[in-house]
């Protein structure tokens, strides 16, 4: 992932090619067999405080978009994990279950769970995938953020 | 980075953490003699609290007003203590107040959306009190014409602290009571002792404050030391509530690799809380590890006869009515059980 085109925004990278939520901070990104990765944006990682621990549904659940694919637990956020689009839950990060601080340390360099996706095409259009959109919002968001001192500034 | 293909089983999981369905959680078969006394003085209701200090759910209580009760810190992320456990950690989540925007236009701002209680906090002088001089107006007036609940963590308190806070008319002083010099020493990095802050509980004893003491269990490195003699002080004094705090390492500091205090000394200073203070409301605040560590002491929290919980655990509350208890809750902090 580390050779992919990144877009900045201030003092953050984000990795580009990849379609963003704007409720829940998670990113999403296309895989060659047509699965979706999914995993935090570094917005998302900061404002949920150090994680201690992630949970996932069994995997052949189907989830849809909006529904919980599992949960966390961090230091400023314990809730579920809402997923950005729906299908059947395929994977997930084995690295990330065991050791769910690399959220925190690397959100762009870790996925949590690989989707295979139904309706991809329509839930695109619910996502940010313009680079352009991407960093006006990510602005905007920090900037909210910060304001409801969800941020440190 | 790997990646798994099971496809069937339960939910997967590691350190404890909540399903979507609650564990379900057993009750003791014989109740601990805190129970028996918090019910005779108490009754059967036990109070559950989610304040908006973090956004928080599970699946037995998702909270309808995440903002309304909210921290600011008057010095930002500054704090010149700089203690073993926190390094300021704790105040990176809390609204900064000392950009040049005055205290009340921040508050304002917030009551605009739909906050109606801070707490008011912030990093330490090198003497240990949060400096909250200068806004001694302001707070008054966020009461008085925003119609707020300020609460306000003062850290080591000084008479003139203490006037200054009576004056303003905030609800409620918190503050971090140690009972071991050492501690203070060499945790907080402060040339005082157990006494001095003896001295700030009288002081906002005298200026007639609500005193909302807490003890962080494990403080010293997570080992407890101090805590039996700060439980000492505090109960010589008219305290509002007690809220029990468990030390949680967190990332980044120097206590960051040690373990928490052992469960069971956790608990039994529950045990001891409850029966040293049976009149006084005592809660469990919402510093403590998470994980499986929290389901035990969450359990343990209602075994003891403690009145309230923040933040509970995944199972607490189905587990607290299996125990004949009757929930309550409040989307507020676990400091404010006078409020309603």
């Amino acid at each position: 992932m580390s050779n992919q085109r990144r877009i900045s925004v201030g003092s953050y990278e984000l990795e580009a090619g990849r379609c963003y939520d704007r409720e829940t901070h998670l990113w999403i990104e296309q895989q060659s067999d047509g699965r979706v990765r999914c995993g935090f944006d570094p917005l998302g990682a900061e404002t949920s405080g150090d994680i201690v621990a992630v949970s996932f549904e069994p995997l052949g659940n189907m989830v849809e978009r909006g529904g919980s694919f599992g949960s966390l637990e961090a230091a400023k956020f314990v809730g579920p994990l809402l997923t950005p689009v729906s299908g059947t839950l395929e994977a997930y990060n084995d690295d990330v279950l065991a050791n769910p601080a690399l959220l925190n340390a690397d959100p762009q360099g870790q996925w949590m769970v690989e989707i295979a996706p139904d309706a991809l095409d329509r839930e695109r259009a619910l996502l940010l995938c313009d680079e352009d959109e991407i960093r006006e919002w990510f602005l905007n968001e920090r900037k909210k953020l910060e304001q409801e001192g969800m941020l440190a500034t | 980075m790997s990646c798994s293909n099971e496809t069937d089983g339960p939910l997967v999981q590691l350190g404890g953490t909540p399903s979507h369905s609650p564990p379900a959680l057993d009750p003791p078969s014989v109740e601990a003699p805190g129970m028996s006394l918090r019910r005779e003085k108490f009754g059967s209701t036990f109070e559950f609290f989610a304040p908006g200090l973090k956004r928080w759910q599970t699946s037995e209580w998702e909270p309808e007003k995440a903002h309304r009760f909210l921290p600011i810190s008057v010095t930002g992320t500054a704090c010149a203590l700089q203690c073993d456990h926190c390094q300021t950690k704790v105040l990176e989540g809390m609204i900064n107040a000392s950009n040049g925007e005055r205290l009340f236009d921040v508050a304002r701002r917030l009551a605009d959306r739909g906050t109606d209680g801070v707490l008011i906090s912030g990093g330490s002088t090198r003497t240990g009190e949060v400096p909250l001089a200068p806004h001694f107006e302001d707070l008054r007036r966020i009461k008085n014409e925003l119609g707020m609940r300020v609460i306000v963590h003062s850290g080591v308190v000084s008479p003139t602290l203490a006037r200054g806070l009576a004056h303003a008319e905030v609800d409620g002083v918190m503050l971090d009571v140690i009972g071991a010099d050492e501690t203070i020493r060499e945790v907080y990095h402060l040339d005082l002792s157990a006494t001095d802050f003896e001295r700030s509980i009288a002081l906002l004893a005298e200026a007639n404050l609500r005193i909302i003491p807490h003890i962080v269990l494990g403080l010293h490195y997570g080992n407890l030391l101090g805590e039996w003699k700060a439980l000492e002080m505090i109960r010589r004094y008219p305290v509002s509530t007690l809220i029990l705090v468990v030390m949680t390492p967190l990332m980044e500091t120097p206590m960051a690799t040690l373990a928490p205090p052992p469960i069971d000394e956790v608990t039994d200073f529950f045990a001891l809380a409850r029966q040293a203070m049976p009149d006084t409301l005592l809660n469990l605040g919402c510093g403590r590890p998470m994980g499986g560590m929290k389901i035990a002491l969450d359990k343990a929290a209602v075994d003891h006869g403690l009145n309230g919980i923040a933040y509970p655990a995944d199972g607490i509350i189905d587990y607290a009515e299996r125990s004949g208890l009757t929930p309550e809750f409040y989307e507020y902090c676990c400091s404010l059980t006078w409020a309603n």
